[in-house]
């Protein structure tokens, strides 16, 4: 399998002959000198000038690529602006991104995302804007913070295109209304009761417990958990000796509602990583094999199977 | 004739292990042809690079690598050993040894492919090896027999030529480097893969020219040239053969001048060449290329102007078409011409880099 295409040298120019053709034709004809007419193929942006790279394919967007899969449009370049090469590998990328969609932290989140990981069919590349990587990256940094994430290299600004062509859905000048304070539920207790995206929060969890809780109590910002019985679902980086003394924290997340740790007298379904030498909550659910939902998610997760890396990368 | 025998020793090399006894006239026929042809469109495509990456680098020099430099007819034996000749051979060797192993990584060609020997062990701190490494092993070899066995004479001339050509393989190999991907979560860099992978061929050729800019001339007197399958000869070549000079390009026998047309031996010369002037985004030496192409060669600098129509104030549209504007604009190009009643210009006819 190949991977690890070189990176994109400059685009092909257009022929100085075309040109003087075109200008020409112009000249003859009625047409006036600012017309908008769709863009002109550019054969060279894309393969880099060099004919032994493989040509970009327009493949459909599949049902389970979650992350953009209703973006807005259908087709997709492949591979893709971030160099993923196989529909696989954008799948077992674009999942962690998935539960930072469902938290609403932008409007032009799926947008920017998308952009990247399942660009537009276009003659050639189009990045995102600038500035609605910055808008979004505002917005949406705090509350991966909530994960123990921060922005990534891969998805760096400056990077992206500021004069020239670029997409964006909103025009620049919209002002997103903030959330009022205070009333912010912590980000990993914000989750949508369905199996669908409770799967996603699995996959992109490190590692998910059922459990209860002894007690809840604040530390250095964070809420500490303290848990009472635990059963692993998927174990990822903890190791069995440190199951029996594990403590969980809910990251900077002392002040804010969590309305599933209200009532501790339930199991409670934890997922969570690993961040340095700390186990941070990435999402809670209340264990209820009543809800319908969660009925599903059981039944659904016996079977189901994450995407990794080792399985993509091959 | 020869054509033939660059069929023997190719399919000879493909197979070494198997003795000619072990194959019938029939089977030989069949099989051979076939890997042979196996590679040479790989080999082509290469071929075509090279020639492609010549002609951007020597887009503004004298010499702009006219495409009958890269042709080979039964005269080659009399082609000049000179630093273009340098230049040709060390990156056609290059260009057709990235060709096959880029060809091999991309699954093209059957009984190659990526070099997984490593994949899977840890590499470093916090990465280990996946993916497809260029497998340059194979590109080489690929390389070194069909450009290699082109040289059929023991003179001083081939001698130099198999020394560029190997120069040029040293260039690929010197543009490996470790790529990596991180695939943690959310695009963290917790879990990464390398592998290795050749630069783009753009690299090699920034590499190659420099190393024509700084070639070796190595002297021998008309005697030594024609006498070269004497031991005297062979010494002399065998002392520039020294490790420190590998990778270093050489040639024998001075340039001819670039700028005056000499139809004996294919050269064009400058006048009528389009050259560089107030370009912007243009180096430094393709700024004084105008200098260089017209004023040094006795021409003059001639501005032609032209109305250029371009793509201009584009933007995206949701979902999902570019919409552009029509802008159009005076371009200047620059052109060397004979000023008018001149006699005929005498031109540098030195061999050192300008």
């Amino acid at each position: 399998m190949g991977v690890g295409r070189s990176a994109r040298g400059r685009g092909g120019a257009a022929s100085g002959v075309l040109l003087a053709l075109a200008a020409a034709l112009l000249a003859a004809g009625s047409a006036s000198e600012y017309d908008y007419v769709s863009f002109q193929s550019d054969i060279g942006s894309y393969q880099s000038g060099r004919f032994y790279t493989k040509p970009p394919q327009c493949v459909d967007i599949p049902v389970d690529l979650r992350l953009c899969h209703n973006v807005g449009y259908k087709k997709m370049v492949l591979p893709n602006l971030l160099e993923h090469e196989t529909m696989a590998e954008v799948k077992q990328q674009a999942s962690s991104w998935v539960p930072l969609l469902n938290k609403n932290c932008h409007m032009g989140t799926q947008v920017f995302l998308c952009s990247l990981f399942a660009p537009v069919c276009l003659d050639r590349p189009i990045y995102p804007c600038r500035w609605l990587c910055e808008a979004v990256r505002d917005s949406c940094e705090p509350v991966m913070q909530f994960f123990g994430f921060y922005w990534p290299e891969m998805l760096k600004c400056d990077k992206f295109p500021e004069g020239d062509v670029c997409i964006a859905m909103t025009p620049p000048n919209t002002t997103e209304a903030s959330k009022p304070q205070g009333t912010t539920v912590c980000p990993p207790c914000d989750n949508e009761l369905k199996s669908e995206a409770i799967i996603e929060h699995l996959c992109a969890s490190e590692f998910a417990l059922r459990m209860k809780i002894k007690e809840v109590k604040k530390e250095n910002g964070d809420k500490k958990i303290v848990p009472k019985k635990k059963k692993p679902l998927k174990l990822g980086p903890i190791k069995k000796k440190e199951l029996k003394r594990l403590v969980l924290f809910l990251k900077n997340g002392a002040d804010c509602p969590c309305h599933q740790l209200d009532n501790l007298s339930h199991n409670f379904l934890i997922m969570g990583r690993k961040v340095k030498s700390q186990y941070l909550l990435t999402a809670i659910h209340k264990w209820d094999k009543k809800n319908k939902e969660f009925k599903n998610f059981m039944k659904r997760m016996k079977n189901h199977e994450c995407p990794t890396f080792q399985s993509v990368f091959k | 004739m020869g054509h033939l025998l660059m069929l023997w020793v190719a399919a000879g090399m493909c197979y070494p292990a198997l003795g000619a006894s072990a194959w019938s006239v029939n089977n030989f026929l069949i099989t051979r042809p076939k890997a042979y042809l196996t590679y040479t469109a790989s080999v082509a495509l290469g071929a075509q690079i090279g020639i492609e990456e010549c002609k951007f680098q020597f887009a503004w020099e004298r010499w702009n690598c006219p495409e009958h430099a890269f042709q080979f007819s039964t005269h080659n034996r009399l082609r000049a050993a000179t630093r273009e000749t340098s230049f040709i051979h060390a990156i056609r060797s290059a260009a057709i040894m990235y060709a096959v192993t880029k060809n091999c990584s991309m699954g093209d060609l059957e009984n190659c492919g990526c070099d997984e020997s490593q994949n899977g062990k840890t590499g470093g701190h916090g990465w280990i090896w996946g993916g497809c490494s260029d497998n340059v092993e194979f590109g080489e070899k690929i390389s070194r027999l069909f450009v290699d066995s082109l040289e059929k004479g023991k003179d001083a001339r081939a001698l130099v030529n198999l020394h560029n050509n190997r120069a040029g393989r040293l260039a690929v190999r010197a543009s490996t480097k470790r790529t990596c991907k991180c695939h943690g979560i959310s695009g963290s860099c917790s879990i990464q893969t390398c592998w290795l992978q050749l630069a783009d061929f753009r690299q090699m050729g920034n590499y190659l020219k420099a190393k024509y800019d700084r070639a070796l001339k190595i002297e021998m007197d008309k005697r030594q040239l024609r006498a070269g399958n004497r031991a005297e000869g062979r010494w002399a070549l065998t002392e520039a053969f020294l490790p420190s000079t590998e990778a270093e390009l050489i040639f024998l026998e001075g340039s001819p001048d670039y700028c005056n047309r000499n139809a004996s031996l294919s050269i064009q010369g400058t006048e009528g060449r389009e050259c560089l002037q107030n370009a912007r985004s243009a180096s430094r030496r393709e700024q004084r290329s105008c200098g260089r192409l017209c004023t040094e060669c006795g021409l003059q600098v001639e501005e032609r102007r032209a109305e250029a129509v371009s793509s201009c104030d584009c933007n995206f549209q949701w979902c999902c078409t570019v919409k552009c504007g029509q802008c159009r604009r005076v371009v200047s190009r620059y052109y060397c011409t004979r000023p008018v009643g001149s006699a005929r210009p005498r031109g540098r006819g030195k061999d050192s880099a300008w």
